[in-house]
Formats: C-alpha cells, sequence, structure tokens
C-alpha cells in the first residue's frame, strides 16, 4: 500500500515538473520587460531630469496592448487636493523586451488607478499576438494556482514560476485575492489556473500577490482608458471630503441608529455644492447602495462608487439636523491636477509656469478667485533661478502686467524677449507673502 | 644686523602679546563679576498638559541694584529663576518683562532676600562703534559649564537673517563672531577689551563652526530702558512689508532713486487704510528721508516705525511710477509675538491664541479659532483625532473667536459632559470634525 502511495505521489510530482515547464515553454514568450524613461521634478542641487524605470508586463489579445502596473506613470490622474508628487508628463521612450531577445518601442496607452494597472501599446510595425485570458474560470480561497514571472535582469531575465494559495479575497468594484509570495522580484505576474490556463494578473506587492481575474478585468482589458494631456480620467467627482460618521457620532445626535459618512467640506463649484449638500450632512444612501463607514478605510468603498457611478445623475439621501432628505447629484469629471496642466516653458528665464489648478489653490490654502501662475520648475542657475524665483511661487504680474492664463504668461514674455530689457519684474506670491523679484536678463551674453 | 633686527621683532611681539593678554584680563575683570548663571524653573503647556522644566542660560548685571539682563528664550515662561553669580552667590530673580521680537528679557534680583544692598554691574559699550576685526570676549555658561570665558573677533557687525518660524529679528542686525558661542551662552554678553558689554549673546549656528551672534548693545539699551519704563516694549505697526530698492532701481533704470520699495501691504492695516500699495516706493516717513538700498537697511527703518508712538499721525512721502504724493496713516499696536495659552486639563489638550503673526505663518484666512498647542496621549482629545497644530473652528456648532470664548464653551461643556462635545477643526488645508466623548452618568 505504501509503495502505491509512493507511486502516486511521485506520479504527482512528475506531473506538476511537466506541467510547470510546460507552462514556462508556453507563457513566457507573453511576458515582457518594460524600460521607460521617468520625469522627475526636482528642488535638489543635482537637477536630473529623466530616470530609467523597469517594469514587467503581460502581452495580450491581437492588438498588441500590454497590461502592467499603474506605477508606470505614477502620478495620479484623478483630482486630490493633498501635496502629491510625480512626473508630470506620461513615461517616454518605453522599450519592451521579448524572451527571445528582440526589443521593440512602445507607447502609453492609459491607466486604472483603482485597478492599479497600466496599459501599453506595442508599435504597430511591430505587433506580435498575445496571450488570450480564460474568463470562464472560477476560484476560491485556497485553491491553488501558478504565478509566472520573470526575474530581473541579474538572473538574465530568467522565467520564475512560483505555486500560491489564495488566502484572503476582497470584494466590492475591484474585487481581488491575496496570496503569499515573497520571492518574484517583478511587480507583474500572469496567473495560470490548475489547469494552465491564463486567468489573471498577479500583482507582487511586499510579501503578498495581489490576484485580479481576467473575469473581473474584461471590460478593462478590452477598453483600456486612454491618457490625453490635459484632460482628467473618465470619472465621477462629487467635490466633498469627509470622515466615517461613527455610533459615538450618532449617540452625540441622539440618532443611535444613524450610519452613514459624514461631510466635513463642500468643495466650492462642485457637483456637491450644486446638489446644496452642507459640512455636517450625513450620507445615508448612494442609488440604492447603502453607506456605512465606521473607519477611515471604509470610505474607500464610497469613493470607488462615486468614481465608477455608470450614469451622470446620483440619487444621494442624506440626514441634516434630524431630517431625511434625498437629491439628485449631477456627477462630472474631477477637475484636472497640477501635473495634468499645460505648462509653459520659457528656456531663456529658465523657468516652467502652469495655470493655477485645483489641488494647487487647496493645497496653498488660497481662495478660488486667486489669478496667476504657479511656478512649476526652475532651471538650475538660470536667469529665474539667480533671481530668487523657485519653484511653487505664483507670479501675479509681470512689469505690472497682471498674469492670469497661459496666453498672458506667454504673451508677457514673448514681449520681453522682443524688448530685451535688462531687469524683468515679477510680483509673486511666496506662502503668505507677496514681494518682488527681480530677474537680471543676459540677452546680450547669451550662448556664452 | 639682520639677527638684531629680529630679536628686536621678537621683543615686540612678546610685549604685544603680554599687552594682548592684559587687555583680555582687564575686559574679563570689568565683566565677570557682574556675570549671571541663569536657571529658570519654567512652567510650560507641553504634551497637552502643564509640566515643570528647569533650563540653563546666562545673564549679566547691568545696575548696582540687581538689573539683569538676558534672553527672552531663556527668561519666557519662568515660574521662578534661580540665578548665581560668578562670587557662587546664589538668589532668585523675578522677570520683569520680555521682548521677544528681539530675545530679550529683563530679570531683577532679589537683593533684599539675600542680605545684599548692592551688586557688582557691567556698563555697556557702543555698538556701532564695533569693527570687523575687533577682539571680544564671550562669557557666560557654554553647556551650563558655569563662568566661562571664550575668546575670537567680531567676524560681522550688519549680519541680517530673514525671520524662520519663531526665529525672527525685524528690527536688529546681529553681531557675527567666532568667540565659542554654545547652548547656555545665550543671554551672556559679549564684551570689548575695554571691558564694556557690546551685545547679548543668542545664537549659535549648530552644524557651522565659531558662528555666534550677538543683538547689539544700542538695541539692547533701548529694550531695557523701555521695559523699565513701561513693562514692556509697545511698538507701532503699519501694516507694510519692506523690501530693499537695490534692484528695483535698477528695473526702473533710476540709478539715483532713495526709498524703500513696499512689498506687500496687510489687509485692513494702517497701510491699507491710508491706499499704499504693493510696488510704491516710500521716500520719507514723518519728512524724514528713507532709503533701503541694501536689505541690511531694513531693520533700521522698521524700527523707525515701530518706535513711534502708539496712534501717532504718520505722513509719508510716496513714489507711484511718475507721480509723487503723501499719504497720512494712523499706526496701530504692534501684534503679540505669542497668544494667550488656555490648558483644556479635562480634554487633555492645550490651545493658544492665534496671533497675527501665527495666521500669516498659516496663511489663515482669519484669525478666527484657537490653535491646538499639545495633545495629552492617552486622553479624550488623543481618543478623537485631535491633533497639535489642529485649528479649532467650532464647538458643539458655535463660531470660536478667541482663547477666551474657547474657555467659556469649554467651561460650558464640561458642565454637560455627558453628552460629548463635536468640534470642527481644520488641519493645514482640510476641515473634519471631531468628537470627544461624553462620560456617561453613573
Amino acid at each position: 500500500m505504501k509503495h502505491i502511495l509512493f507511486v502516486i505521489l511521485f506520479g504527482i510530482s512528475l506531473s506538476a515538473a511537466g506541467d510547470w515547464n510546460k507552462a514556462i515553454h508556453t507563457y513566457r514568450p507573453y511576458l515582457v520587460e518594460i524600460e521607460y524613461f521617468e520625469s522627475i521634478r526636482s528642488n535638489s542641487f543635482i537637477r536630473k531630469r529623466t530616470i530609467t524605470r523597469n517594469l514587467t508586463g503581460i502581452l495580450y489579445g491581437n492588438e498588441g496592448m500590454i497590461v502592467t502596473t499603474s506605477a508606470i506613470f505614477r502620478t495620479g490622474t484623478g483630482f486630490t487636493p493633498l501635496r502629491v508628487t510625480g512626473p508630470n508628463e506620461p513615461p517616454g521612450e518605453i522599450t519592451v523586451r521579448f524572451a527571445d531577445g528582440e526589443e521593440t518601442s512602445a507607447r502609453f496607452v492609459g491607466k486604472d488607478d483603482d485597478w492599479g494597472l497600466g496599459f501599453l501599446q506595442l508599435d504597430s510595425l511591430h505587433r506580435r499576438k498575445g496571450c488570450t485570458f480564460y474568463t470562464q474560470s472560477e476560484v476560491h480561497l485556497g485553491d491553488q494556482l501558478l504565478v509566472l514571472g520573470v526575474l530581473s535582469e541579474a538572473y538574465q531575465s530568467l522565467p520564475f514560476i512560483e505555486a500560491i494559495r489564495l488566502s484572503a479575497r476582497k470584494d466590492g468594484l475591484h474585487p481581488y485575492y491575496l496570496a503569499d509570495g515573497s520571492l518574484l522580484q517583478q511587480p507583474l505576474g500572469l496567473v495560470l489556473d490548475s489547469r494552465n490556463r491564463p486567468i489573471g494578473v498577479a500583482a507582487h506587492d511586499v510579501r503578498l500577490f495581489k490576484i485580479q481575474l481576467a473575469s473581473k478585468l474584461k471590460e478593462l482589458l478590452d477598453k483600456p482608458p486612454v491618457y490625453t494631456p490635459q484632460m482628467s480620467e473618465n470619472k465621477k467627482w462629487l467635490g466633498i471630503t469627509m470622515q466615517p460618521f461613527t455610533r459615538a457620532m450618532a449617540r452625540y445626535f441622539h440618532a443611535d441608529s444613524l450610519r452613514g459618512i459624514l461631510i466635513n467640506d463642500v468643495l466650492e463649484g462642485s457637483p456637491a455644492r450644486q446638489a446644496g449638500l452642507q459640512t455636517g450632512d450625513v450620507l445615508l444612501q448612494l442609488g440604492d447602495f447603502p453607506l456605512l463607514a465606521e473607519r477611515y478605510s471604509d470610505l474607500e468603498h464610497f469613493r470607488e462608487r462615486i468614481r465608477a457611478y455608470p450614469e451622470d445623475s446620483a440619487r444621494v439621501r442624506y440626514w441634516r439636523e434630524g431630517r431625511i432628505t434625498d437629491t439628485h447629484v449631477h456627477l462630472t469629471a474631477p477637475p484636472i491636477n497640477r501635473f495634468l496642466a499645460e505648462s509653459y516653458e520659457d528656456t531663456l528665464y529658465g523657468f516652467s509656469a502652469q495655470p493655477l489648478t485645483r489641488d494647487i489653490l487647496l493645497s496653498a490654502n488660497l481662495d478660488f478667485d486667486t489669478r496667476g501662475m504657479w511656478v512649476s520648475d526652475v532651471t538650475s542657475a538660470g536667469w529665474a533661478d539667480l533671481a530668487g524665483l523657485k519653484i511653487g511661487d505664483i507670479i501675479l504680474s509681470i512689469n505690472n502686467q497682471p498674469v492670469h492664463n497661459l496666453n498672458d504668461i506667454k504673451a508677457r514674455l514673448q514681449a520681453l524677449h522682443k524688448q530685451r530689457p535688462a531687469y524683468v519684474q515679477m510680483f509673486i506670491l511666496r506662502g503668505p507673502e507677496r514681494l518682488f523679484v527681480f530677474i537680471k536678463t543676459k540677452y546680450d551674453t547669451r550662448g556664452d | 644686523m639682520t639677527r638684531f633686527t629680529l630679536f628686536c621683532f621678537l621683543i615686540l611681539a612678546t610685549l604685544r602679546a603680554g599687552d594682548m593678554e592684559d587687555r583680555v584680563r582687564y575686559a574679563r575683570d570689568q565683566v565677570f563679576p557682574a556675570l549671571v548663571h541663569i536657571q529658570p524653573v519654567k512652567e510650560i503647556l507641553i504634551s497637552g498638559e502643564k509640566q515643570k522644566m528647569q533650563v540653563t542660560g546666562s545673564g549679566v548685571i547691568i545696575s548696582p541694584d540687581g538689573y539683569v539682563v538676558t534672553n527672552n528664550h531663556v527668561a519666557e515662561k519662568a515660574r521662578f529663576v534661580r540665578c548665581t553669580l560668578s562670587s557662587r552667590e546664589e538668589l532668585t530673580a523675578r522677570v520683569i518683562g520680555l521682548d521677544p521680537w528681539t530675545d530679550l528679557a529683563m530679570l531683577k534680583l532679589d537683593l533684599e532676600a539675600a542680605g545684599l544692598r548692592r551688586v557688582p554691574y557691567a556698563r555697556f559699550g557702543n555698538s556701532n562703534k564695533t569693527e570687523v576685526g575687533q577682539v571680544v570676549i564671550a562669557l557666560g555658561s557654554p553647556l551650563g559649564l558655569s563662568r566661562s570665558l571664550s575668546m575670537g573677533v567680531i567676524s560681522s557687525v550688519d549680519r541680517y537673517f530673514e525671520d524662520m518660524g519663531d526665529m525672527v529679528s525685524p528690527f536688529n542686525l546681529w553681531l557675527q563672531t567666532d568667540a565659542a558661542i554654545n547652548p547656555g551662552n545665550s543671554g551672556g554678553p559679549l564684551v570689548n577689551l575695554d571691558g564694556r558689554i557690546i551685545g547679548i549673546n543668542a545664537r549659535a549656528v549648530t552644524f557651522g563652526e565659531n558662528l555666534g551672534f550677538a543683538i547689539p548693545a544700542d538695541i539692547v539699551q533701548f529694550v531695557i530702558r523701555q521695559i523699565i519704563d513701561h513693562g514692556e516694549v509697545e511698538r507701532s505697526y503699519v501694516g507694510i512689508h519692506w523690501q530693499e530698492i537695490k534692484d528695483f532701481r535698477r528695473y526702473r533704470k533710476t540709478p539715483d532713486m532713495r526709498g524703500a520699495l513696499v512689498a506687500d501691504v496687510e489687509a485692513d492695516s494702517p497701510a491699507d487704510s491710508a491706499g499704499i500699495r504693493p510696488g510704491d516706493v516710500v521716500t520719507a516717513i514723518n519728512h524724514s528721508p528713507v532709503n533701503a538700498v541694501y536689505r541690511e537697511e531694513l531693520p533700521a527703518l522698521r524700527l523707525r516705525i515701530a518706535n513711534v508712538p502708539v496712534g501717532s499721525r504718520l505722513p509719508m512721502h510716496i513714489q507711484r511710477g511718475d507721480s509723487v504724493f503723501s499719504v497720512q496713516l494712523v499706526t496701530g499696536r504692534h501684534g503679540k509675538f505669542q497668544g494667550t495659552e488656555f490648558n483644556a486639563k479635562t480634554w487633555g489638550m492645550t490651545v493658544e491664541e492665534i496671533t497675527p503673526r501665527i495666521k500669516r505663518q498659516l496663511q489663515l484666512k482669519d484669525a478666527r479659532g484657537v490653535i491646538v498647542s499639545g495633545v495629552k496621549i492617552p486622553g479624550p482629545a488623543f481618543k478623537g483625532d485631535i491633533r497639535r497644530g489642529d485649528i479649532i473652528l467650532r464647538i458643539n456648532g458655535a463660531v470660536i473667536s478667541d482663547v477666551q470664548h474657547f474657555r467659556k464653551r469649554y467651561q460650558k461643556a464640561l458642565r454637560d459632559s455627558e453628552r460629548g462635545v463635536l468640534l470642527m477643526v481644520q488641519t493645514e488645508n482640510s476641515k473634519r470634525f471631531a468628537l470627544i466623548e461624553g462620560v456617561p452618568a453613573q
């Protein structure tokens, strides 16, 4: 009997080894290494403008599409009043390397931060056929799956395969499974089911795999988001800041059974403001979806719901001073953030400026009617830098001419290039103070 | 001949070295008996509760009846001040007045309690006559090592510092010296070789070497006279932020222009009411010419306005573009440096008044509310997610105007402790609600 068991186990292990080899042989060609340049913005003394980064991705479908992580363009395309950093332009000069060593160029298509995935497309001359995801497979907690990835160049980009077991599941609009996995170095792998069929992608985080199934990603894979410069993402925005309405708060308001989300600020000009929502209102329901939040992390469900709301108008039920009311909110696209705004660069004066987006106004605690241009870059040792202009300054006027928008600043600087003055006066807002900056030009010594 | 010359040179050098040592000893003897090792016991609100702590600093006696000059940052919030003279006699002192804008403070030794009638004191010299390269000595208690002397030269007589957080010096330039100055030297005298106080040591650069800074004696003498006469330094305010005209006159191609550039005008200030605008050049104040070509000239200009009695009519001559005109403004009172604090003990937090300085620093639209200066961990405020630096805007829906109003609302809320208290707080640019939970009735 023991012999029979041994033979069966040996057979299983041989079969597993065979499956793993077959998986590598079949799917390694679809795993690609991605190299790209990321523009960085730095106040540091050494001003390195671009850095090289590497990711991995999966070639899928017949159109030369590659799915990778959204880290390929780290800048959020949504609206956030937080002081965030990131490149102000999408990745450039993308090179994709295949298993056979061939390299080809690709372009950035777009990304979805909610799913955490980004998309590239191979240049049309070099299209290859990608893998086809199997979307009918059903998985459950405890199932064993395979993750196929690529090791880094230090290990000659060897294929790497690891058996994982699904240990946790997150439901909601962007569901995923978690599995223990600590060995794969590269951020994205292909998930195979027990019959070696590609069923999803595995994003590697610290000691964990985040498994997203192709069956849930189908719409995204078929129709990836398209990044358009100076355009916000194709998501919805309500325009409030909020916090959990805790049980203790419900007791304070003598409404013990009330559960919801407490509005703590309504942004000027936002859909919420137009719908009449106010600070202190407790949101109870979005459409038919009840809103519950005991912890800050619970608010994420609501954000997801709003961002992915299928219609332009949403029914919102809220509580205000003991009364429950329904209202309709006309959801709009979020305002663009500073990273998506068009920028004007003057190489002669050595600075770039862009319009005051809402996130800049909010983070600097400025009124919404503040007019000026935000200095987004200053060239080290350039004319503007030597005069003391700094990143984050807001230019209010140039030579006493107000500067309200891109056209204004272009017109002012182009006029200066014709006039070639020895000094230029900029009136700026820096933190709480307004002050003058006098730029000494060197038109006569240009090119020295 | 050559040997004889060398011999003479060595003799002279030795004599000169001896001369220098004698002069240092002389200067030391003039000031050393007046040196004070100061150990204030401070009562401060920290981490949301009242705590006592002892610090160490230096000071110098400037009158036979026991007035002592030191730094504001040594003496502020002192509940009790213990002083040790260079004779090692221990006395107590009380704080007579503080001036955070110049970082100066005045103490008075309790001679009677110590059975003394008079004490040795040091005299001021003229800081205006101080020169770069001049030999100076610094006395004090570096790192608590009392009765220490270090020697160096004056490295700069007009060092200018922009304000940084609580480190402000709008009304004075600084004497820079390479005489060793360490924490604990604060408040001690910087002395010339005539044995006269030419500055009060106040700052040092911790990551640099031999970079110490002293408040010039002429500023010190003005401030202590004000404190002795009025208990405080009253200053006028007009609400103008000044800028030097060095580059402005190049931009305007008027190299001989004289005056000071108005960089910013605070809303609702006397200057704002008088119609002064950014870009104006003030050429005269009170019919007397003004000139600030370099930024080192700005503190004197600010001081000139500050020293006018509050409520004075102050004529200013203005040049705006090509037109010249005069305005008259009425000076206001210069705002407080530090606001009143209040310990909301039951809630486990302390709050502070929002002074104009804090309002500007935090870029607040108005000065309503109070700022949280500390939160006790654990405590009700901490549990309610209130943190240091938050601004409390409302209590149970009522707008909080200032610390007094906060205190009233706090005390009212304590009377109804069962319900809890809902605060609206602002952190940086975002607002939120914070609940201090009620205590259920027993």
